[in-house]
């Protein structure tokens, strides 16, 4: 196996391919936390003032709150003073077509892929472009607009839609809800806004590549999806970071809600930089992601987890209507010194509701994986069901996976079924590659791919070629 | 006794049975053969009772009742039997309570006295002579563990005890050897008379040596495309099953 | 300097060892035991591990320590209901925690064996006592795991010799005797095997009177090279009182440990099981049954851990709840570093028949170590659809099938028991509780009479 282990090697030197730095001249607040940053983040967004008294109110509930412990993650205590916690791209004005965008910024979206001109667009992707906490470049607005689809930075639907920002921001994830909640609400400075309105499908996919640039700049996303009656919408987050070596912090908050027989789909691919072999560096990645279903309305998360030093995430489905169903579909792969925390909960109320869960967990090197999730099946949810499927594979004999699902069921008709299984990628098959003419590093790739597909198949065509590029990239040769 | 007319059913949106006629009288012995996959096991299930099928068209009438309207135990009051072709373990049910709880609820329908647990002691013992089966297996759960030929055994020593008028084997005799063949198949025919009748669903002409059937019948892609008496079964083994997929194939 | 939590020392303030202890590990072994209990926060909702079992009301109860009229006037009728129809076997029994030799039968054991009560093994063999108490119960920060060792009132010794195989059990019997206050009943046992022998050892927990009595036990075993223990574990107390029980087994190399658990007492009722896998080859299998009704609460906490390569473990703990009863199960397989080659499956299933009824399920993998088969399944939920078929298609109504595949579900886990009469002393219990639908004691006991 001496051949396998330099395959491991080769792997876990492998520089960072997204790790590039750019260059713009930066608009910052001071380093630290107060009201006065509060103050100066809210006027920099031009917000109304109840928006302010909402971020104040977070960050006094914050200031009373504990960091939360019980994650199986370990990292030194964070100094949430030595972080700026605004930094935009200057600008003189708002750029109106891509023309105006900083070239640079576009050679950045070049290298990383990003599908931000007019071919890719033509391909049906309206891209949202975050850098650094301010939105760039919005295509496709108007198509939507006509339909009445809102899409538009978080700041800017503060703006232009104070009522429904009113009713539906904080609805589902309220700023007393965890730390990291808190912090964001207190704090965020960009992110995402989408309305559907009654009846109407979302005509392509929306997306919006998030990226962190400054060094010590926090992030601290928010993102409203409010999906009306009958309505249906594709969403794609995906993440991509350059290489750093102090640890950024990410507490990113997202809410979704799925009125009466409205369908949500959110896709997350997350690769942000998980440090280097030996753990420096890499981003923190703490997020609150939380959606509400109510009657016959469905909302799917699918989730690829390879990025970031820590993870920290559960996206949860409240599934309050009646009818209403909740998939979650996860593949969370860590390698080198990476440490993921990672599952959901699923939180039945309404009658005949349904939930899948689907965890696909890979650890290797010296890393940690965890699936925690939680089944609720309230005294009300009759005939509510749920199936959950938590596998993990486990690459080489330093790290470890975990498995901690809560099953709470207050209803007799409730049918809840959990299954978890642990093992290493299995020698057979791997024998039967390989006696078929496949090598062993092709045929992990396989495997691996084999192991993930139910997720994949969640994905929209090109997030699941992505996905698939960055798990076999990921893995190379990791056999032990 | 029975009469099966155009029955069309589907499972998971996959039709399977696409129009089946079949006519049973009492005394008779039927068998249905058909290549794996061909809707024998789904029309044993459809006509037990199972759950998840959807019939689609046609009716089953059973001594002058509409079977395809009563509950599964019904139609086993009623006279029902299937031998599973897979009987399914029940661990922590044994044996004898099950088989006692069965007969007597039969035995009700039939307006006959319970039998108390000596007298049923007394009943089974005597019937598993008859299957030749190993009385240990009496105090064990349901199935739980035995092996495949023990399994089948069970289902024809239940078939002894609740005396179907019709008795539905799903091919009851793949997994037995050839002593255990002959055992079962001389059990049912001790079973037999004027009054009831026997379907078996079989591959083997084998067991059609000591089980005689009257008719046999084949089934391919959920249709009866054959029927013809016991030699039909003797040039199936002779020739497969091409000729009648040919066969089929042509008369569509 | 030792924090001091107040709720834990207000929790036992009333109790005390009943005698003063002769052997010096006996002493230093409370004093540290003491000392922890009382720098241990009182269980509460918000520890992971009490997640949902609420002792408030408890709290505000004060145990009081036996006293020695508890253990007077008592004669073998009163012990009879637990005799499983006199089975034939070496009986220990304890009252409130304190041996009662008049009441036990033990003077046929082979000549080698050493069963006697804690404190007078703590005289004839120090070494052992300090070489083994408090050694298998490694649960570190276990509340009721410290009250026992500060408290203990005694408790069974059994030293099994090398190459010694009997078919008669050991059955230690430890039953409550209630007054006005809430008795504290606490026994502290060591189960030592040889190497190549085989034991069945029954440990059943009864009420003499329905008065509430808190009983808290722990069983330390250490299971020998090449030996297998079953050992049957059965919860029978009233329903005013509660159980806090813990047994510690350490199995090494090659041996085999059978643990079966049956909870049918007790308005609050923990069991927590920790086994370690030590050596090459060993095996453990823990089977679980709590079947609540009216307001039972139920926690089984077991704890898993592979220590070594080449071990086995598996695990079926089922719960059927009714009433407003809830049933937890917290269990979680650790497989360290260097266990290569484990393979540990843990399964739990829950029943709920009525509407007020909880079913909580946790049950968690840890594992470091790559070149493993582990598995952990739970289903809270209704009946197999396919076994009511079944049984429908030979003439079974749906309530019958449904009474008698509840029943199953009880008996899956009885079936592990070995010994014929304490099997049938549950199945009948539990025929009682789940099986009336569908016929009377009497078939019932004619019926299983012939299969036993
Ligand atoms: N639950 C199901 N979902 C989809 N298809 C099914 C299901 N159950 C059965 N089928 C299909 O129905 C067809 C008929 O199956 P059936 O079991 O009746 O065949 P059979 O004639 O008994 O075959 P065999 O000789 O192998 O026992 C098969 O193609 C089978 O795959
Ligand atoms: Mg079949």
């Amino acid at each position: 196996m001496g051949k396998d282990r330099e395959h491991i090697d080769s792997l876990t030197q492998k520089e960072y391919e997204y790790g590039f730095i750019t260059d713009i001249e930066m608009d910052m607040a001071p380093k630290g936390l107060n009201e006065d940053i509060i103050r100066f983040i809210s006027a920099k967004k031009d917000e109304p003032d109840s928006m302010l008294r909402w971020r104040l109110k977070a960050y006094r509930y914050w200031l009373n709150m504990k960091e939360p412990t019980w994650a199986f993650v370990t990292y030194p205590p964070i100094d949430y003073q030595n972080i700026y916690y605004y930094a935009a791209p200057k600008k003189k004005e708002g750029p109106k077509s891509l023309d105006e965008v900083d070239p640079e910024i576009l050679a950045t979206f070049d290298k990383l892929g990003i599908p931000l001109e007019e071919r890719e667009a033509l391909a049906g992707v309206a891209v949202d472009a975050v850098m650094d906490s301010v939105s760039v470049a919005t295509t496709f607005r108007k198509k939507l607009q006509e339909l009445g689809i809102i899409f538009l930075p978080i700041s800017e639907a503060i703006r232009e839609h104070p009522d429904l920002i009113k009713k539906y921001l904080g609805s589902v994830v309220p700023p007393t809800d965890n730390f990291f909640a808190a912090l964001n609400s207190a704090v965020f400075t960009d992110g995402t806004f989408v309305y559907v309105p009654k009846g109407i499908r979302c005509p392509m996919e929306l997306s919006t590549y998030f990226r962190i640039n400054a060094a010590n700049t926090g992030q601290f996303e928010r993102t409203l999806i409010v999906a009306d009656e009958g309505s249906y919408v594709s969403y794609l987050e995906g993440c991509t970071a350059p290489m750093r070596d102090e640890n950024q912090l990410h507490a990113a908050v997202v809410e979704l809600i799925a009125l009466d027989g409205a369908e949500i789909k959110y896709s997350t691919v997350q690769n942000w930089y998980a440090g280097d072999k030996n753990g420096k560096g890499g981003i923190y990645n703490f997020v609150t992601k939380r959606g509400v279903c109510h009657n016959h309305s469905k909302i799917s998360w699918a989730q690829v987890e390879t990025g970031s030093a820590i993870t920290w995430k559960y996206p949860s489905l409240i599934l309050r209507g009646d009818n209403s169903a909740g998939e979650f579909h996860s593949v969370a792969l860590t390698n080198n010194r990476q440490q993921a925390d990672t599952g959901t909960k699923m939180v039945h109320l309404g009658k005949n509701t349904r939930s899948t869960i689907i965890s696909k967990g890979i650890s290797a090197g010296y890393s940690n994986n965890s699936y925690r999730g939680l089944v609720k099946i309230g005294p009300g949810a009759d005939n509510a069901k749920n199936y959950s499927q938590c596998d993990s594979l486990l690459i080489g004999d330093r790290c470890g996976a975990h498995t901690f699902p809560y099953l709470e069921v207050d209803n007799p008709t409730a049918n809840v079924e959990h299954e978890a299984t642990t093992s290493k990628i299995s020698e057979d098959q791997l024998f039967y590659c390989n006696q078929r003419g496949i090598g062993t590093e092709e045929a992990i790739g396989v495997i691996i791919n084999g192991y993930a597909r139910e997720v994949f198949k969640r994905l929209p065509m090109e997030f699941a070629v992505e996905a698939q590029k960055l798990l076999t990239v990921s893995l190379e040769g990791s056999v032990g | 006794m029975l009469s099966i007319r155009n029955l069309k059913a589907s499972i998971e949106g996959n039709h399977i049975l696409k129009g089946i006629n079949l006519e049973i009288h009492p005394g008779e012995v039927h068998a249905i053969m058909g290549p794996n996959g061909s809707g024998k096991s789904t029309l044993a299930h459809i006509l037990a009772g199972k759950e998840g099928y959807i019939v689609e068209d046609g009716e089953v009438i059973f001594e002058g009742k509409n079977l395809l309207e009563l509950a599964p135990e019904e139609r086993a009051r009623e006279g029902v039997f299937l031998a599973f072709q897979y009987p399914i373990e029940i661990p922590g049910v044994s044996n004898t309570t099950f088989l006692k709880t069965a007969l007597n609820e039969i035995r009700k329908h039939r307006g006959l006295s319970e039998l108390d647990a000596m007298d049923f002691l007394t009943l089974v013992r005597k019937r598993m002579k008859l299957v030749d089966m190993d009385p240990s297996l009496l105090g064990r759960p349901v199935n739980e563990g035995f092996s495949g030929g023990e399994k089948k055994r069970n289902e024809i020593l239940q078939m002894a005890v609740l005396e179907p008028r019709l008795a539905i084997l799903d091919e009851t005799d793949s997994g037995l050897d050839i002593d255990a063949l002959k055992t079962v198949a001389n059990g049912v025919n001790s079973l037999k008379n004027k009054d009831n009748a026997t379907l078996v669903v079989t591959h083997y002409q084998r067991l059609l040596d000591y089980l005689v059937p009257d008719y046999v019948h084949v089934l391919f892609d959920g249709r009866i495309v054959e029927s013809g008496d016991k030699t039909l079964a003797l040039e199936l083994e002779r020739k497969g099953y091409d000729w009648i997929k040919t066969k089929a194939g042509d008369s569509k | 300097m030792i924090k001091t939590d107040p709720e834990s020392a207000a929790f036992c303030q009333h109790l005390h060892p009943l005698f003063h202890d002769q052997s010096s590990h006996i002493r230093n072994f409370r004093q540290q035991s003491l000392e922890m209990l009382q720098s241990s926060p009182f269980p509460a909702l918000k520890h992971e591990e009490w997640k949902y079992t609420d002792l408030s009301e408890l709290a505000k109860q004060l145990p009081v320590s036996p006293v020695l009229s508890d253990f007077q006037n008592l004669s073998v009728n009163d012990v009879y209901p637990y005799s499983f129809n006199q089975m034939k076997s070496h009986v220990m029994v304890f009252v409130n925690g304190h041996f009662t030799p008049q009441l036990s039968n033990i003077n046929k054991l082979g000549r080698n064996i050493v069963a006697e009560n804690l404190f007078s093994a703590a005289k004839r063999n120090p070494e052992d006592i300090k070489l083994y108490l408090g050694k298998a119960d490694k649960k570190g920060n276990d509340y009721f795991s410290y009250l026992n060792g500060a408290f203990f009132t005694d408790g069974a010794y059994i030293r099994i010799p090398d190459n010694y195989q009997s078919e008669i059990p050991i059955h230690l019997l430890f039953l409550t005797k209630g007054n006005g206050e809430l008795r504290y009943s606490a026994a502290r046992n060591l189960i030592i095997m040889g190497k190549n022998s085989s034991v069945t050892l029954v440990e059943t927990y009864g009420s003499l009177d329905d008065r509430p009595v808190l009983t808290n036990s722990v069983t330390e075993v250490f299971n020998g090279e090449n030996s297998l223990l079953r050992h049957h574990i059965l919860q029978l107390q009233n329903e005013r009182s509660h159980y806090f029980g813990s047994t510690n087994i350490t199995i090494p190399a090659n041996s085999r440990y059978q643990n079966t658990w049956v909870s049918l007492g007790s308005k609050i009722s923990r069991n927590d099981v920790d086994a370690a896998l030590t050596g090459a080859g060993s095996y453990c299998q823990l089977y679980g049954l709590y079947a609540g009704r009216h307001d039972q609460l139920m926690d089984n906490r077991t704890v898993i851990s592979h220590r070594s390569p080449h071990a086995t473990s598996n695990q079926v703990y089922k719960g059927i709840l009714d009433g407003f009863s809830r049933g937890i199960f917290n269990g979680k397989i650790l497989v360290e570093q260097k266990a290569q080659k484990t393979e540990a499956h843990q399964l739990n299933r829950s029943l709920i028949l009525s509407d007020k009824a909880h079913a909580d399920s946790k049950p968690q993998l840890k594992i470091f170590a790559d070149d493993v088969k582990c598995s952990h399944g739970a289903t809270v939920g209704q009946l197999d659809k396919n076994a009511m078929f079944y049984l429908q298609s030979r003439g079974v109504s749906k309530e019958i099938a449904r009474s008698m595949l509840t029943f199953a579900f009880a008996n899956d886990v009885v079936d592990s028991i070995i010994l014929g009469p304490v099997r049938f002393y549950l199945y009948k219990k539990l025929f009682n509780r789940f099986g009336r639908d569908w016929g009377s004691e009497e078939d019932f006991e004619s019926l299983y009479k012939q299969e036993e």
